[in-house]
């Protein structure tokens, strides 16, 4: 079949220091032309799994006629201007590409724009309004996000990844693919049932009884009209008025059983909710606690993950970390350009006073004064992510009494030791690894470590979405409000 | 005359936080006669003087060796600096024969490894052009001079004004000097005497101004060709720091030390009157406010990116807009993330952002704040003692009654287009803040109200007893109160 591919890929937060705008994408060489991207252009292969779709659509003997292509790392909602523009050019593609057989996107699905609070329902209304309705449009999205009633309108067969760490693009990716074939071909009729979930969080499938709770929904799969289940976490940092969790279900036989399989899985992840969210410990328990095992402890610094919107300049947990006299360990990484500027300046092996951290705002801490000894520097590492690589920009790495800290000048998380190793460092002869990541760090570090512990710090991604100021957010909803509570309807317990 | 020319400049604060590398003069300019990096300089104006240039200009045939300038930092990577200078020699090496070097340098230029790189470079110079080719010098009044410069020169001379507007003048001094060297005419001796004191001497008030003129007065009369004042670079930690005279003679060594040392004496027992009242940052703040007219300028001495320090210091930025100020600018604060952050944002947006304090502890901590984004500009320009020095990716924010420029190419304030390519007219402002010492003088000072010279803690600090001195010799004013001996004699 003939298809219009298009990525687009935004995690959007309300509580993000980073402002966005068009110069904050990247775009991928081989798609539809954007101008005033500025980040580093990529290539598929850099994202291959968020471009498993493509990929296997094409493997698949598809004609694939490529719409634009951007992605760029979580932060503020973008401007306007942005978002219309690349809306623009998604459909101008679209426009150029037809008549197409179906539509394949991948969206985030968390994406906000000033004015638009939803933007993949929006785009994916111009989108059904464009090919009319009888084109499938098929959406594989990120499970963190917002879903709405103008994505399942719009949708023939919406595709969140089941993984955190997500793991599992590619066989969402071939699930959907199937899908969209059978509902082009005129074999199937799918549907889209969806039930909303009063829950914001962080749900590691890493862990009991979330681990139990995927595989479950997944044996329900590609049976008794059953096409496919997905669980969307939500996005609680977007502070929207509809954020939030949610159960979809993409069925072709009973409606309203589909429905019913909806509704019994949201009570069942709503009653699971006290046990599925991260074991997060405060800095003093977490240090604490560190210290009492024996190594290699991987530290996630989760609430100045770059990953979900901070800034990753934070200074919190290294404070306490020399407070503490914690040496022995390797952190990584702070987005510093300037202290990386300064120590490439000083040269590998030079001391030197530096500054560092607390750059970006309030929420960053306060900058430490540091004497430290640069280890490393570097131009061209990179890290593996998401199953492609991404550039660390220039980087150096420093030691500060026994701790080695990577700094580096593309904002990014950690996902890969390479991080470390690329400079020299040996994450593994440390007994305490810190990386500034939520969960996907979880991937490549955990097999290496004896223990991971989440700390928690003051941040713009904690864990304790209590400690959030929602302006927008609709209430109730919990953890925010007491339980059992009524909404959607219906008593959550 | 066939003359080979090389320019180096970098002031060297011992005491910066700010790294310094190859690179850091490739951001600013950066000529390698070797790859042919920079090559264009040859032609434009170098900050200060293109002595290359304006030797062509007076007939002479020109080799052209490295020039290289850096904003004042901390001591230049050996390796670095070591390039440099062999550049330099390359160069010469394969100009030879020529029948005169001509070289521009800073004079308080020092490197890991070396506390006088203008010593070290002038020696090696001499040792290979040879005892009969004359090696003029021009440098910076800002230099610490030592006795390896001036045994290895033939002809030194200082830029005698500050801020520094007559390089020029004192090249074509020089050059005249040579000119006449070179045909015979004269046969330059030179004396160096050093008088123990640090401080910041501006030349545009008295008495400063009339014992300039005074000292100028006695070149070209009774043997004498040429008297420079040396006023020292006190923020670097090196033996040779201070201030001294300069006095060049016709063929007569003795007469050259006698006036030397009359001069010194002379300068020395002007101290007290020369250098300026401290003035911290809530005094500035609260003369600049009772001021009858404005603008009151503001000059942030002791954060001037001219004299090595970071230049993102938020102490008078805090004070306005604690005071909340209004109709008051500030300029520029060397902010290279939150002028990322702002750019991304656009004009018109409104975002929190964290300014300055982002160097070094004497930044102070940095300030947090509700900014509106007036302008974004990556194409301003200013006037940097001749040179059009790129501001960078620069950004004007409005945080309540404050207008702020924030810039990512670290640099002091020279000339009112740092504010006015961003629409802020300085002359209409109540309060405006520079970061610079002096040599915004040239350019506000005609228009200001009242200039106020502020001295908030800063990397360029004038309290020099503050300072973690190690190596400077001692005695020395004000750190330690005359009489007192020192080089030889007692100073009272």
């Amino acid at each position: 079949m003939r298809v219009y591919f298009s990525y687009l890929a935004h995690e959007s937060s309300r509580f993000s220091p980073i402002p966005t705008s068009i110069a904050s994408f990247s775009t991928v060489r081989e798609g539809w032309p954007l101008q005033g991207c500025e980040g580093e252009p990529m290539d598929i292969d850099d994202l291959s799994d968020d471009f498993s779709l493509l990929r296997l659509s094409r493997a698949r003997g598809h004609e694939v006629i490529l719409g634009p292509m951007a992605v760029a790392a979580p932060s503020r909602p973008a401007n306007r201007e942005t978002y219309e523009y690349l809306r623009g050019e998604i459909l101008a593609g679209l426009r150029h590409a037809m008549p197409v057989d179906a539509v394949l996107l991948f969206l985030h699905g968390a994406q906000l724009a000033d004015g638009y609070d939803d933007c993949e329902g929006d785009l994916l209304a111009h989108v059904r309004a464009l090919v009319g309705p009888q084109v499938p449009i098929g959406v594989e999205l990120d499970l963190h996000c917002n879903l709405s009633d103008a994505m399942v309108a719009n949708a023939t067969a919406l595709m969140p990844c089941k993984e955190y760490p997500h793991s599992d693009f590619a066989e969402r990716a071939a699930e959907l693919l199937d899908i969209v074939e059978g509902a082009a071909s005129g074999r199937l009729a799918p549907f889209i049932v969806s039930r909303r979930v009063p829950v914001i969080g962080n749900f590691h499938t890493t862990r009991e009884p979330m681990r139990s709770f995927v595989d479950s929904i997944k044996a329900l799969e590609r049976r008794d009209g059953v096409l496919s289940i997905g669980l969307t976490h939500g996005f609680g940092y977007s502070d929207t008025a509809e954020a939030g969790a949610a159960v979809l279900v993409v069925g072709t036989g009973d409606r309203a059983r589909c429905s019913e399989l909806a509704e019994r899985l949201a009570q069942q992840w709503f009653a699971m909710r006290e046990q599925i969210v991260p074991p997060s410990l405060s800095i003093e328990d977490g240090l604490q606690r560190a210290r009492s095992l024996q190594g290699p402890i991987v530290i996630a610094d989760t609430s100045d993950n770059p990953g979900g919107g901070a800034a990753g300049d934070s200074t919190h947990l290294l404070r306490a970390m020399l407070e503490r006299g914690l040496d022995d360990a390797v952190l990584g990484m702070i987005w510093d350009p300037v202290a990386v500027t300064q120590a490439a300046k000083a040269g590998v092996g030079a001391t030197l006073p530096l500054r560092l951290g607390g750059k970006t705002d309030l929420t960053s801490g306060e900058p430490l004064d540091l004497e430290v000894t640069v280890l490393a520097h570097s131009t061209n590492a990179r890290q593996k992510i998401f199953g492609g690589s991404l550039a660390l920009g220039a980087a150096v790495a420093v030691e500060t009494r026994g701790i080695q800290i990577v700094l580096n000048t593309v904002r990014q998380q950690v996902v890969d030791p390479a991080c470390f190793t690329q400079l020299g460092l040996d994450p593994w002869s440390r007994k305490y690894v810190v990386v500034k990541s939520a969960q996907h760090f979880y991937q490549h570090f955990a097999p290496r470590a004896r223990h991971v512990l989440y700390i928690d710090a003051p941040g713009v991604v904690t864990n304790d979405y209590r400690r959030l100021r929602y302006r927008n957010l609709r209430r109730p909803i919990w953890p925010l409000d007491a339980t059992p509570l009524t909404r959607f309807g219906v008593e959550w317990r | 005359m066939r003359m080979f020319c090389a320019s180096m400049i970098h002031e060297t604060n011992t005491f910066s936080p700010i790294q310094t590398d190859l690179q850091s003069f490739a951001d600013v300019a950066l000529y390698l006669p070797s790859t042919g990096q920079g090559r264009e300089l040859v032609e434009q104006p170098f900050e200060g003087v293109n002595i290359g240039m304006l030797a062509r200009s007076r007939g002479h045939s020109v080799i052209d060796g490295v020039m290289a300038s850096a904003e004042p930092s901390a001591p230049l990577r050996r390796r670095d600096y070591e390039h440099l200078r062999e550049e330099i020699l390359d160069g010469l090496r394969a100009a030879q024969p020529v029948d005169a070097v001509v070289l521009f340098l800073h004079g308080a230029q020092v490197a890991h490894g070396y506390a006088d790189c203008e010593g070290d470079l002038i020696e090696r110079i001499r040792t290979l052009a040879g005892d009969a080719v004359p090696i003029a010098v021009e440098i910076d009044p800002h230099a610490n001079v030592t006795e390896r410069m001036t045994r290895n020169a033939t002809i030194l001379v200082s830029s005698q004004e500050y801020p520094h507007v007559d390089f020029e003048d004192r090249a074509v001094h020089l050059l005249e000097l040579l000119e006449r060297t070179v045909a015979g005419e004269i046969d330059p001796r030179i004396a160096f005497v050093r008088v123990p004191m640090f401080g910041s001497f501006y030349t545009t008030r008295q008495p400063m101004r009339d014992f300039v003129d005074s000292v100028l007065a006695r070149q070209g009369r009774a043997g004498i060709l040429s008297v420079s004042l040396i006023h020292g670079f006190a923020w670097a930690d090196i033996p040779d720091a201070g201030a001294g005279v300069v006095v060049v003679a016709n063929g007569n060594a003795q007469l050259a030390a006698q006036l030397a040392a009359q001069v010194a004496d002379e300068f020395f027992a002007l101290r007290r009157q020369i250098v300026v009242e401290q003035v911290g940052a809530d005094l500035a703040l609260e003369r600049a406010l009772a001021a009858p007219r404005g603008p009151a300028v503001i000059a942030d001495t002791t954060d001037n990116p001219g004299g090595g320090a970071p230049g993102d210091s938020t102490f008078l930025l805090r004070g306005l807009l604690e005071r909340k100020v209004t109709n008051a600018a500030v300029g520029m604060l060397w902010d290279p993330v939150a002028v990322e952050l702002a750019s991304i944002a656009g004009e018109g947006a409104q975002l929190p952002l964290r300014i300055g304090g982002k160097a070094c502890p004497l930044s102070g901590q940095p300030l947090d704040v509700l900014a509106t984004v007036v302008r974004l500009r990556d194409d301003a320009v200013q006037n940097a003692q001749g040179r059009m020095a790129p501001l960078g990716r620069a950004a004007a924010l409005r945080v309540d009654g404050v207008e702020i420029v924030i810039n990512s190419l670290r640099q002091q304030v020279f000339d009112p287009a740092c504010f006015t390519a961003f629409g802020i007219e300085p002359r209409d402002k109540r309060v405006v803040v520079v970061k610079s010492h002096q040599h915004f003088f040239q350019t506000f000072g005609p228009f200001a109200g009242s200039v106020i010279y502020a001295c908030p803690p800063g990397v360029v600090q004038r309290d020099f007893t503050a300072l973690p001195y190690r190596h400077i010799t001692r005695p020395v004013w004000p750190i330690d109160v005359p009489p007192f001996h020192v080089f030889g004699r007692t100073w009272t």
